[in-house]
């Protein structure tokens, strides 16, 4: 009996399987393509979409080498099976752009770099939590814990990096954040938007296809880089400010961002006036990493002013010795006179730099990725390697006009509140919530960094990075200390943390003299005056006197908008890096002294050999106008 | 227990030993038809336009693959419902002995299927195939040219699959049961349980880069072996002595014999282990998830 029902049970089936309405068609063999060692079956029903770029046409490498799903089976379910709708997810990029016939080493590197694993963020963020002893790594925004600190990054910043998942595909906007590799590399043609527009509207298939490339405009970076230094907003010129969008009176003057941000135009930097994009000067290594664990955004970064900037460029390679991942990239480029052109090689790295050619006149330029034009390149001023005592500044410290601040803020811990976690995407019992204060577009403060690749020491340019009141941490008390209360709250903790920046607003002329020398913001002492006393003698130091604007913070004593005390060397908890401080005592004595110089004896080519060049013997040799009371600088 | 449930089963169905018969010659009849598609100059090409373009021809390898599974496991079912009755001792010792040989040539025929796919898996299996081959003493090397060939062709694997270890079962198969045809029964019970298991199941190729590659499961104890015993010829022995112990059962006094089937036994379930271990609980990249 059990036999005669499998048999009949058998038949049934079997004569369905072959009569049912979405039975497989007959297909003629020649209508698929072999591509990538196996054949493609996808090809039988999208065969008519277009829009791809020649190295990822699907008549070479298919649908299924980045979509994967069956490309064997003749079925709609079948071959859908297992199928991604955007590729190159990290998640699952090593199945899709990662396996092994295609870019394996780089996207091996990819999942390594800052931008996926936003190591840096997660160190720092620990360390100010004071969960860890160091700003420093180890840390991976894909591999979060439950505590304090990483909780913040899961509610306010995990979505900025490579690893969050992108789930429907769409061409890139302000508000895109991850997608690993089609983050960056997916370009959507007007076509290619309306018609995925209409696939998600009306569920119709679209038939122009989206391309890949490797010219990633300035858009594919705005979503992140918009947000914590503002990099990419201050490239552009665009200072975000505490406006709201619905209260502007003249909203034509201001730019408004899609997640209703109100910019203002500070000046941009002279590279984007240029023309230039992002990817002129960040690498293919220095944005997707180049294999080594870095722990911060300024390590990885391997292009350096004096690269282009240089009275003597050089070294230079030739294409025959460059590496099959250069050799690959300037195929793609398709530039004519790549076989002939030398390469200049990274002061950093030693690496070479593709779009930096001394073509056979031997002049140096630099071709731009997006529009292939050659720029001349200028060599730095004489002045900017030739004022003794300034050897460690770097070009920015001077050509750096202006920088995003955010003199304070607020963070606090509200457990009874709920908020989505956008690691896991579920609502969570317990919100971590920022009060800002106002931002700032001012000359950067100025700083000592530890530069690693070079070894030493050198002043760079600083903005807050955490000044800021973390509330609730103990004892997750409710928010009853947000600024607006100024309730004293035993439960917080209070950072005063400075971070190095490169805000990406160079323009060719420097700041002064006396924007350094004179003033105290720049100093890293805030906003304010700094008042020169009478000398009385040679041999004695200038008396000075620093009068803040700010009030001071009842954490620290300081003046709420400063990084360190006036003439006096602060040390713990400084800044958001191994290595960065501000100015101590004595560095801050010898930067004011010549402030007071400066206040009768301008920077005039005279002076400058006169006095500054030769500072100390100077100063020894002061005339007796010079030991008096000086009139006091205008307030900065 | 077993013995129980071995009465239970025979008094509904067709014996184990009926069962694997009919799957046999249901596996050698639907290999017929798939012969004709199947190029071995261009094996893997062959197999996708067929899984692509003939449905009756999926259909029919599906059928193909099943029978070939059920009749090895009710092969080994109806060796393990012998032992339990002592049934070694029913055989004349030189059927025994050719009866332990064709359970060598059975997995073989399997083996050889699995490699004639020519898809990554199939690759992978003919890969540590011959590298298991290669090293056994003295006779490995030529052991490997007999059995897989010596060029990357699969034409020796083909014929070895279509012709030289089908016959030989087939012939000790005749010569055990002494019939030319299973019962109706059973062969009706294997016949729709292949056709169902055919549409519920279709059989694929596993394209490189698509996930996990794993051998077929009669295997994959012997390759979570070789993950845990990094010598491969340690691995080789334990399986030849397992063969040795069985194969002498037939001749040893019934306690020695006893203590022999126990321990092949014990070795059977750990063998069964290692595979659910692997099935399991081994990520994509062969990481365990327990150990």
């Amino acid at each position: 009996m059990p036999a005669l029902v499998i048999g009949l049970v058998s038949v049934v089936l079997t004569i369905y399987h072959f009569n049912r309405s979405d039975a497989p068609q007959p297909v003629d063999a020649s209508r698929i393509p072999i591509v990538m060692e196996h054949r493609e079956g996808c090809m039988v029903c999208h065969e008519e979409m277009t829009g791809f770029s020649p190295s990822h046409n699907p008549q070479a490498v298919g649908c299924s080498s980045c979509h994967l799903g069956n490309p064997l089976s003749p079925e709609k379910d079948g071959a859908h099976k297992g199928m991604i709708i955007v590729p190159g997810n990290m998640d699952s990029v090593m199945s899709s752009c990662g396996q092994s016939a295609c870019h394996h080493d780089l996207v091996t590197k990819v999942t390594g770099s800052l931008m996926a694993s936003g190591q840096g963020m997660v160190s720092v963020n620990r360390y100010v939590f004071g969960q860890t002893p160091s700003p420093d790594g180890p840390g991976h925004l894909s591999n979060l814990s439950d505590s304090a600190a990483d909780i913040h990054l899961r509610q306010l910043c995990v979505t900025c990096h490579l690893g969050f998942p992108k789930k429907q595909s769409a061409p890139i906007d302000q508000t895109s954040r991850g997608g690993g590799c089609t983050a960056c590399h997916v370009d959507y043609t007007d076509q290619a938007t309306s018609q995925m527009a209409e696939y998600h509207e009306s569920g119709k298939l679209p038939l122009v296809h989206p391309s890949l490339n490797i010219k990633p405009d300035n858009d594919r970076c705005f979503g992140c880089h918009s947000r914590s230094a503002r990099i990419s907003l201050n490239y552009e010129g665009w200072h975000e400010t505490m406006l709201k969008a619905k209260k502007l009176k003249h909203p034509e003057k201001y730019r408004i961002l899609q997640d209703r941000r109100v910019l203002t135009q500070k000046g941009a930097d002279i590279h984007h006036e240029q023309g230039m994009l992002c990817i002129d000067c960040h690498t293919a290594r220095d944005a997707m990493g180049d294999g080594t664990s870095y722990n911060h955004q300024g390590e990885q970064v391997e292009i350096s002013c004096v690269d282009c900037h240089n009275r003597k460029p050089g070294p230079f390679v030739d294409y025959r010795a460059l590496d099959s991942d250069s050799v690959k990239i300037l195929q793609l480029r398709n530039i004519s006179s790549r076989k002939t052109d030398q390469y200049l090689v990274a002061h950093k790295t030693g690496k070479p730099l593709l779009n930096l050619t001394r073509g056979s006149a031997g002049r140096m330029q630099l071709k731009g990725k997006g529009d292939n034009q050659a720029r001349e390149l200028k060599a730095p001023a004489e002045a900017c390697t030739d004022i003794n005592g300034h050897e460690r500044l770097t070009c920015q410290t001077c050509h750096t006009q202006w920088a995003p601040s955010c003199v304070e803020c607020h963070t606090q811990y509200m457990p009874d509140k709920k908020r989505k976690d956008h690691y896991t995407g579920d609502k969570v019992q317990g919100v971590w919530k920022e009060y800002k204060g106002d931002m700032r577009a001012a000359k950067p403060a100025l700083g000592v960094r530890r530069d690693k690749r070079l070894n030493r020491d050198v002043v760079d340019t600083f903005i807050p990075g955490m000044i800021l009141t973390i509330g609730g941490l103990l004892n997750n008390k409710p928010d009853k200390n947000a600024p607006n209360q100024k309730q004293p709250d035993q439960f917080q903790l209070f950072r005063r943390m400075f971070s190095p920046t490169f805000s990406h607003t160079i323009q060719k002329e420097s700041r002064s003299c006396q924007s350094c020398h004179q003033d105290p913001w720049a100093v890293g002492l805030g906003k304010g005056t700094i008042e020169y006393h009478a000398a009385g003698k040679r041999d004695q130091q200038i008396p000075m006197t620093f009068v803040p604007e700010s009030s001071r913070h009842s954490a620290d004593g300081l003046p709420r908008d400063a990084w360190t005390s006036f003439l006096k060397t602060r040390t713990s908890h400084t800044a958001t890096r191994t290595g960065s401080r501000p100015f101590n005592k004595q560095e801050q004595q010898r930067i004011l002294e010549v402030g007071q110089c400066l206040l009768c004896h301008e920077a005039t080519a005279d002076n400058t050999t006169r006095i500054y060049k030769r500072f100390n013997q100077a100063i020894t040799s002061r005339k007796p106008a010079c030991l008096k009371k000086p009139d006091q600088p205008t307030e900065n | 227990m077993l013995e129980q449930l071995f009465r239970f089963w025979n008094r509904r169905l067709s014996s184990a030993g009926n069962l694997a018969f009919a799957a046999f010659l249901i596996a050698v009849l639907s290999g017929i038809p798939l012969s004709i598609g199947y190029h071995v100059d261009n094996a893997s090409d062959s197999l996708q336009l067929l899984l692509l373009t003939n449905s009756a021809g999926v259909f029919f390898r599906s059928v193909h693959y099943w029978s070939g599974q059920l009749f090895l496991l009710f092969t080994l079912i109806h060796v393990i419902e012998h032992l339990l009755k002592g049934g070694e001792r029913d055989v004349k010792s030189g059927l025994w002995f050719r009866l332990v040989l064709v359970l060598l040539f059975s997995v073989y025929v399997m083996l050889s299927g699995f490699i004639l796919k020519a898809d990554a898996e199939g690759q992978m299996a003919r890969q540590i195939f011959s590298g298991l081959l290669e090293t056994i003493p003295f006779i490995g090397k030529d052991l490997r040219i007999v059995l897989i060939g010596n060029s990357n062709s699969l034409g020796l694997v083909y014929i070895h699959h279509l012709i030289t270890t089908t016959l030989i079962i087939g012939i000790v198969i005749f010569e055990h049961v002494r019939r030319a045809w299973p019962e109706l029964l059973a062969y009706i019970t294997l016949l729709g349980t292949s056709s169902i298991l055919s549409i519920l199941i279709p059989q694929g190729l596993q394209l490189a880069d698509a996930g996990t590659i794993r051998g077929p499961w009669y295997f994959i104890g012997l390759q979570e072996l070789l993950h845990w015993i990094p010598e491969p010829l340690v691995v080789v022995m334990i399986t030849f002595g397992c063969l040795t112990g069985f194969l002498l059962i037939h001749w040893l006094k019934p306690a020695a014999a006893s203590w022999t089937k126990r321990a092949l036994v014990m070795l059977l379930v750990f063998y069964i282990l290692l595979t659910l271990n692997n099935w399991g609980f081994r990520d994509a990249n062969w990481n365990s998830l327990i150990f």
